[in-house]
């Protein structure tokens, strides 16, 4: 819709919407998708802002930006899936690695629905190609793979390591953050994330900026052996040039080592500060504070000094020859280094506070995968191996799954801490393949479902013979659930259930339906040719509807259900006979008298009784509304609307701007709030971020919609099968067929709509058509309206390919439609709504039409022939002028005379003024002695709130033979729009 | 399971206090109702079903114009109201061996979706009135209650399927046949309490198939053809495979059973079931046998017995269920009334081809034993609409009035048209279509059969 719009706009202004996105909202979500829909030709711009958006925040905030791309590729499907499947890879995995446990779960159960077709919708193929999916899987699959290795790895690693002790360390994080690949790369397949990425990750505890990338060195053991422990992750907050020395011998006394781990608690704290989102890094300061509490209330032996110096040494990124005693290491005991696997995957997602086990033990997606997989997977052999090094009184204790772990593992061996009895029950620490709450559950085919009965029945004589009640059971209690209205029979099992479910949905459908097809008449249909016969599916009424609104039109469905039947304000109808024949002392109309089961009397509906009074509850309401000022508003349109419950509940689709519509339709709550502000709103008024948002609001009765023509089939429907009244901009549809469909899903809702032709509606077109329909004009012959803008089209509008929605092919641009429709409605509703409506009869029409460059007509003149005319059996013509290049009024003064003349046998009216809104009108008689000036007191009528749901002023029927009547003129002037404006489908996004 | 004859007498008013039918569990309740007659049935308790379609306790289904057996495998309690001509509780059927038959087909239906291969194509053959359709409907409910969507072909042409009589028609039903209205309905506009079946039709415009073969025969091998495709195309129906209803005349023995050799060849039938006849049952095995299909399945033929309720349908009966069906056709039925649009056509926008009489084959009136390639029997000829015409039913076909003869012969139905009136003055022809709108300009055939109807409009 954004016409015109530079994308960057756009996307800046997507990308703000993005910021405001902080939680899993399902609100903001949906409104970030319809803005996804609803901008389509900026779906790049758009793509790449949500891409980044996803790189750049921190991590908590990365599963609702990616709950945005999985609701715009699902729900917008292309391009998006084209443009967000380039770089998938990158922006899953990327956050992927950053995030905690449990949204990696729901990460998981994401890429596995996209692996498959949108549930519900009739695509066959996946959210995104399987090339793209896999992808992700091989990777996550070889970091797997690459972590059990590691594990394998893992005495010879240990092994190594004291070799590799003494050289200084080479320091991760600048290596990789000043050159565009990982130096240790082993897979190409890990682009290196956009600068300033990393800072936003701290790199301690859980999520580790720098590893998001397994292959980097410590997914390639084999290759590198030494440098797995190298970069242990956390040394990565202590970025040092290379060869850094100060550390290099260990520091001698208890005072150096507290010094070292203030010095580490202080970078901690430091980073901590910048990242005061980061879980782990909380948690993992904590652990440092409770052992340097530790170290200043208790006398430690000098071998478990020499260990905690060893492990905060390599906390701090340095590290130390290979000087240590080789008798004070006490080899932790094996099980206490290997509690963590053992997860339930119902653990909580983040470590408790100074849970030091959970600190230390998981650091990256390989290493808590090699957990859980040794603690799955290793065999007893392995796990004898893995003990050997703790025999080996030289060599360090195994150390693979981080410093961290020895430390806790030492510390408590030594008693220092109480054993934690939590450690099993962990968030982080395991990786355990979550188990996905999309798994559908095992689907019994029908065969399998069936019980193992056997089917013995051979094809010969004998065996047909035997009675075998057991077989005939499978066509009975097998099929349990039964539905009660037509007897069909299903399983019991979820699968049959389901299916009863749609079953149930489609009796209900069928229902309501069948209720209203009895007054509109119904045939049979042509039988379908071969070819379509053989692509035909039988779609058992139990098939889930392939509609993607399915959900939202049995919401509506619902809805209207309910509102069909509302809660009227009622009132007992009163015994005393002057009140209750008095009528409603506002509209002037009487109280229907009904019986209400409820009460078991009868009632008023829609009545209050205030004083000695009794009005129609909604009149008052709408009094009060106004103030009280004028209860009998005249000429507005909204005046008719009725059927108001609250003074804030109409509400406008769309904006409308002086002449013509704003063609920036991104409706963000933000800006719609804004706009509220500006205009100095009651604050009873709401603003909303979609139109899906608006219609859900139950507090809405009623929508006025004014986007443009192209959309307001599609805008309509949502309201209508959302449960809410319409009033709906004029020229009403793109065409008759969705006009009628507009107004059969009304009549089946019983919900009002209305085309909002204000100019039926003023007291001067009310007193023109009483005057025809009192015969003062004799038999009305001819009837001329012109509505023309001499514009200077191409440079107001531009030239070849204009995007200007008056000439504009994809918004149903054109003079007909958006001048014509006043000149026909002067037309129609002097020759056509004159006469009663037995005997009304539609227009033959001829039209002459001249094309604009983009196609759209520009130039349209249309002579109606209504075959009886009011006055007479006669027929009457109505010619209805529009143009874009001269005007009706050439000087903007009206001075050239009336815009619209009705001609009949007895005189002539004229009309001045706008004929959208004219002015003035004199009456011509053709004898000299009737009158001119006869004024009448026009009675206005209105529409009753009594659930009328269709105006006798500008009724369904009529506006449909006028879309009629327009369609019969672009099709005689070869106009025709773009098939997704004009068809009938719904929702079809445009 | 069709019944005794009927008077024809008009319905005596008479109210009639519900009765109660207790049955006991392997019988069924056979009865009639007459035309113009209505009787309403309800299952009290047990279960109970019409032609293999269950019935739903307490619902009421109203029967006109109907012979029928409800049967109960557990037992049940009917309540009916209103007078059927005729009823009885029969405890003797031969229900134990058809459901039988289902399982063996349930089976070679497993059998094939395992493998992948087309499930069973059934062919029921039998003399008139031995029960075929029934027992067709029977097979298909159950298929559809397995879980299955089984396509059902009528190449019987003096009964529609979902059609009016004359046609051939095909149909993949996974939804619920309609009790009360042999197979329900093909596509309205509009919503239909019981699912719609998506019917394909051919015509045939004769009531005896034998007597055109020219004309029988390639509608078949086409039905065949649309039928197989489908199969192959629908996962849904291609392990369930087909089953086909024949008329009666074709079992009778003439001609050596060259339709029936032509229908087992054309849908590659794996299982012939041949109903209550012996020596049908010995031909048939003699013929087929042993035989191999195409894809090289063994075709089983196996024999079933006719069921006692089974009673010969006068002609008188069976002209009211053509009526009938041409009327549902046009008019829907008593669930759904249906709007037929009344228009006036120019003769000239109308190409009607009539089946070409037998006896005026051309051949003949060549000179001497002079037989020309190029003078092969002309299937039809091209007709002006005549007075003839008023009251005929017109089948309107998916191909161009200016297609070969061939073409319009093998083409599906679009729709069938009634006319009512032929003003040869004004060239204009009156007709009631089922639909407003312009007729679609196709070609348009007229049959002898079905016989016209004189008071469809009134």
């Amino acid at each position: 819709m954004s016409v015109g719009i530079p994308s960057d706009e756009v996307a800046e202004d997507y990308k703000n919407s993005l910021e405001d996105l902080t939680a899993n909202s399902r609100y903001e979500i949906s409104n970030l998708t319809v803005i996804a829909r609803e901008n389509t030709e900026h779906a790049m711009a758009i793509s790449r802002v949500l891409e980044n958006h996803i790189k750049s925040v921190p991590p908590d905030r990365k599963l609702p930006a990616l709950y945005v791309l999985d609701s715009v590729v699902k729900n917008v499907g292309t391009p998006y899936t084209l443009f967000l499947g380039r770089n998938l890879f990158n922006t899953f995995m990327g956050a992927y690695l950053l995030v905690n446990q449990q949204t990696r779960r729901k990460l998981d159960e994401m890429l596995k629905t996209w692996k498959e077709p949108v549930p519900g919708s009739q695509e066959t193929r996946p959210v995104f190609p399987h090339d793209t999916t896999r992808q992700i899987e091989t990777a996550l699959l070889k970091a797997r793979t690459s972590a059990l290795q590691q594990q394998q790895q893992y005495q010879f690693k240990a092994q190594q390591e004291m070799t590799a002790r003494g050289r200084p360390m080479p320091t991760p994080n600048t290596q990789w953050r000043n050159t565009p690949t990982p130096p240790h790369a082993n897979g190409a397949y890990y682009p290196p994330p956009p600068q300033g990425y990393p800072q936003r990750s701290v790199p301690n505890g859980n999520f580790q900026s720098p590893s998001p990338y397994p292959p980097h060195s410590q997914y390639a053991p084999p290759h590198h052996p030494p440098q797995p422990f190298h970069q242990q992750p956390y040394q990565q907050p202590h970025p040092q040039p290379p060869g850094y020395p100060q550390h290099s011998l260990p520091p001698q006394n208890l005072d150096s080592l507290k010094r070292d781990i203030a010095d580490l608690i202080g970078k901690t704290k430091a980073e901590f500060a910048s990242s005061p989102y980061d879980d782990t890094l909380r948690i993992r300061l904590q652990a440092l504070l409770d052992l340097q509490n530790i170290l200043n209330t208790r006398q430690l032996p000098p071998h478990e000094i020499q260990a905690i110096r060893d492990q905060v040494a390599q906390l701090s990124g340095n590290s130390y020859p290979p000087s240590v005693p080789p008798t004070y290491v006490p080899p932790p005991p094996v099980p206490q280094q290997q509690p963590p696997p053992r997860q339930s995957p119902a653990q909580g997602p983040t470590p408790q506070p100074g849970d030091l086990q959970a600190l230390l033990s998981s650091r990256n997606l390989a290493d808590i995968i090699a957990k859980a997989q040794r603690s799955t997977s290793t065999p007893p052999a392995t796990q004898a191996s893995y003990l050997q090094p703790q025999q080996v009184p030289t060599s360090y204790p195994p150390v693979s799954s981080g410093p961290g772990t020895d430390l806790m593992a030492m510390l408590r061996a030594q008693g220092l801490l109480r054993p934690n009895a939590n450690t099993a029950t962990n968030g982080p620490l395991g990786y355990v393949p979550p188990p996905s709450a999309t798994n559908t559950p095992p689907v019994l085919p029908a065969s399998l479902a069936r019980p193992a009965l056997i089917n013995d029945v051979e094809l010969t004589p004998a065996s047909l013979k035997l009675p075998r009640p057991h077989l005939i059971s499978t066509l009975y209690e097998a099929r349990s659930n039964q539905c009660s209205t037509c007897g069909r029979r299903f399983f019991a099992i979820e699968e049959g259930r389901e299916k009863k479910a749609r079953h149930l949905d489609w009796h209900f459908r069928t229902n309501q339906r069948l209720a209203d097809s009895a007054k509109r008449g119904q045939s049979r249909s042509w039988y379908v040719d071969e070819l379509e016969w053989i692509k035909s599916r039988d779609n058992p009424e139990d098939a889930p509807l392939t509609d993607a609104s399915s959900a939202a039109a049995k919401a509506a469905l619902a809805a209207s259900l309910a509102a069909a039947d509302p809660k009227k304000k009622h009132i007992p109808a009163p015994a005393d006979p002057t009140l209750a024949n008095q009528p409603c002392p506002i509209c002037q109309e009487k109280f229907a008298t009904v019986w209400n089961d409820e009460e078991q009397e009868f009632v008023w509906m829609d009545a209050i009784k205030l004083g000695n009074r009794v009005y129609h509850a909604s009149c008052h309401a709408e009094i009060k509304k106004d103030g009280g000022s004028t209860p009998l508003r005249t000429s507005t349109p909204d005046s008719v609307l009725g059927k108001r419950k609250s003074p804030s509940t109409g509400v406008s689709l769309g904006r409308q701007t002086h002449r013509g519509r704003s063609s920036i339709f991104i409706l963000r709550a933000s800006r719609a709030k804004h706009f509220l502000e500006t205009c100095k709103c009651p604050s009873s008024a709401a603003a909303y971020g979609s139109y899906e948002e608006l219609v859900k609001d139950k507090n809405v009765d009623i929508i006025y919609v004014t986007t443009p023509h192209s959309h307001h089939y599609q805008n309509t429907m949502l309201c209508l099968l959302n449960g809410k009244h319409v009033l709906c901009e004029k020229a009403f549809t793109v065409n008759a067929a969705q006009a009628k469909k507009l107004v059969e899903t009304a009549k089946e809702k019983k919900l009002f709509l209305m085309e909002a032709v204000w100019t039926r509606f003023f007291l001067l077109s009310i007193q023109i058509r009483k005057m025809i329909e009192d015969g003062e004009l004799g038999a009305v012959h001819r009837v001329i309206p012109d509505l023309s803008f001499g514009e200077d089209v191409e440079n107001t509008w531009g030239a070849n390919g204009a995007k200007h929605r008056m000439v504009n092919m994809d918004l149903a641009g054109g003079a007909l439609l958006d001048l014509g429709i006043y000149p026909l409605t002067w037309c129609f509703q002097t020759l056509y709504h004159t006469v009663p409506a037995s005997s009304r009869k539609p227009p033959s029409i001829i039209a002459s039409v001249e094309q604009y460059t983009t196609g759209a007509d520009e130039k349209t003149s249309m002579l109606l022939t209504f075959p009886s005319a009011p006055g007479g059996k006669h027929a009457a013509h109505g010619i209805a002028l529009t143009n874009f290049r001269v005007a009706t009024d050439p000087d903007g003064h009206y001075t050239s005379g009336p815009t619209i003349r009705i001609q009949g046998t007895k005189g002539e009216i004229q009309v001045s003024g706008p004929t959208f809104r004219p002015t003035h009108y004199r009456f011509i008689p053709a004898e000299e002695d009737v009158d001119p000036q006869r004024v009448r007191q026009g009675r206005i009528l209105r529409l009753r709130r009594d659930g009328r749901v269709e105006s006798e002023i500008m009724g369904w029927e009529e506006s449909i033979v006028i879309m009629e009547t327009m369609d019969h003129v672009r099709k005689q002037g070869g106009v025709k729009y773009s098939e997704k404006i004009e068809t009938l489908d719904y929702p079809v996004s445009i | 399971m069709s019944l005794p004859g009927l008077e024809l007498s008009a319905p005596v008013e008479t109210t009639v206090e519900p009765t109660v039918q207790e049955l006991k569990e392997g019988s069924e309740w056979r009865f009639e109702v007459a035309f113009g007659t209505q009787v309403e049935v309800r299952l009290l308790s047990g279960n109970a079903e019409l032609f293999g379609t269950e019935l739903v306790q307490k619902q009421p289904y109203t029967f006109t114009g109907t012979k029928a057996a409800i049967y109960t495998w557990h037992g049940c309690q009917l309540e009916v109201h209103g007078e059927c001509q005729s009823e009885y509780i029969a405890e003797e059927t031969p229900m134990i061996s058809y459901a039988n038959l289902h399982f063996a087909l349930e089976k070679l239906r497993e059998e094939a979706s395992t493998i992948g291969s087309d499930g069973p194509r059934v062919l029921v053959v039998g003399p008139e009135n031995a029960g075929k359709t029934s027992l067709v409907k029977l097979l298909t409910a159950y298929a559809t209650r397995s879980g299955r969507q089984p396509i059902a072909i009528n190449l019987d042409t003096k009964e529609g399927m979902l059609s009016i009589p004359g046609t051939l028609s095909a149909a993949a039903l996974s939804s619920i046949i309609d009790v009360e209205e042999g197979w329900g309905s093909s596509p309205t506009n509009g919503p239909s309490p019981v699912p719609v079946k998506l019917p394909l039709v051919y015509y045939m415009g004769l009531a005896n198939p034998e007597d055109k073969a020219l004309v029988y025969k390639p509608i078949i091998t086409r039905l065949a053809l649309s039928a197989l495709n489908r199969l192959q195309d629908d996962g849904e129906s291609r392990g369930t495979g087909c089953i086909i209803d024949t008329p009666g005349v074709i079992s009778q023995g003439k001609g050596s059973y060259e339709i029936i050799q032509h229908i087992v060849s054309e849908f590659s039938v794996s299982v012939v079931v041949v109903l209550g006849s012996e020596r049908l049952y010995s031909d048939m095995l003699r013929r087929f046998n042993g035989q191999r299909t195409r894809a090289g399945e063994t075709i089983a033929v196996i024999k079933l017995d006719k069921s006692g309720g089974c009673v010969d349908r006068d002609e008188a009966y069976l002209q009211q269920i053509r009526q009938a069906q041409i009327r549902e056709y046009f008019f829907g039925d008593a669930k759904s009334t249906l709007s037929p649009h009344t228009q006036q056509i120019d003769f000239s926008t109308t190409s009607i081809y009539k089946l070409a009489d037998s006896s005026t084959d051309l051949t003949s009136l060549l000179p001497g034993d002079a037989v020309e390639e190029s003078m092969a029997p002309s299937i039809f000829d091209k007709v002006e609409p005549s007075p003839q015409m008023q009251n005929a039913i017109i089948a309107i076909v998916h191909a161009d009035p200016s297609d070969p003869q061939e073409t319009i012969r093998d083409a599906s139905v679009t729709g069938f048209i009634y006319i009512a009136e032929v003003d040869e003055k004004r060239k204009k022809l009156k007709i009631l279509a089922p639909l407003s709108g312009r007729l679609p300009n196709k070609a348009m055939i007229w049959g002898s059969w079905p016989e016209g109807i004189t008071d469809i409009v009134g």
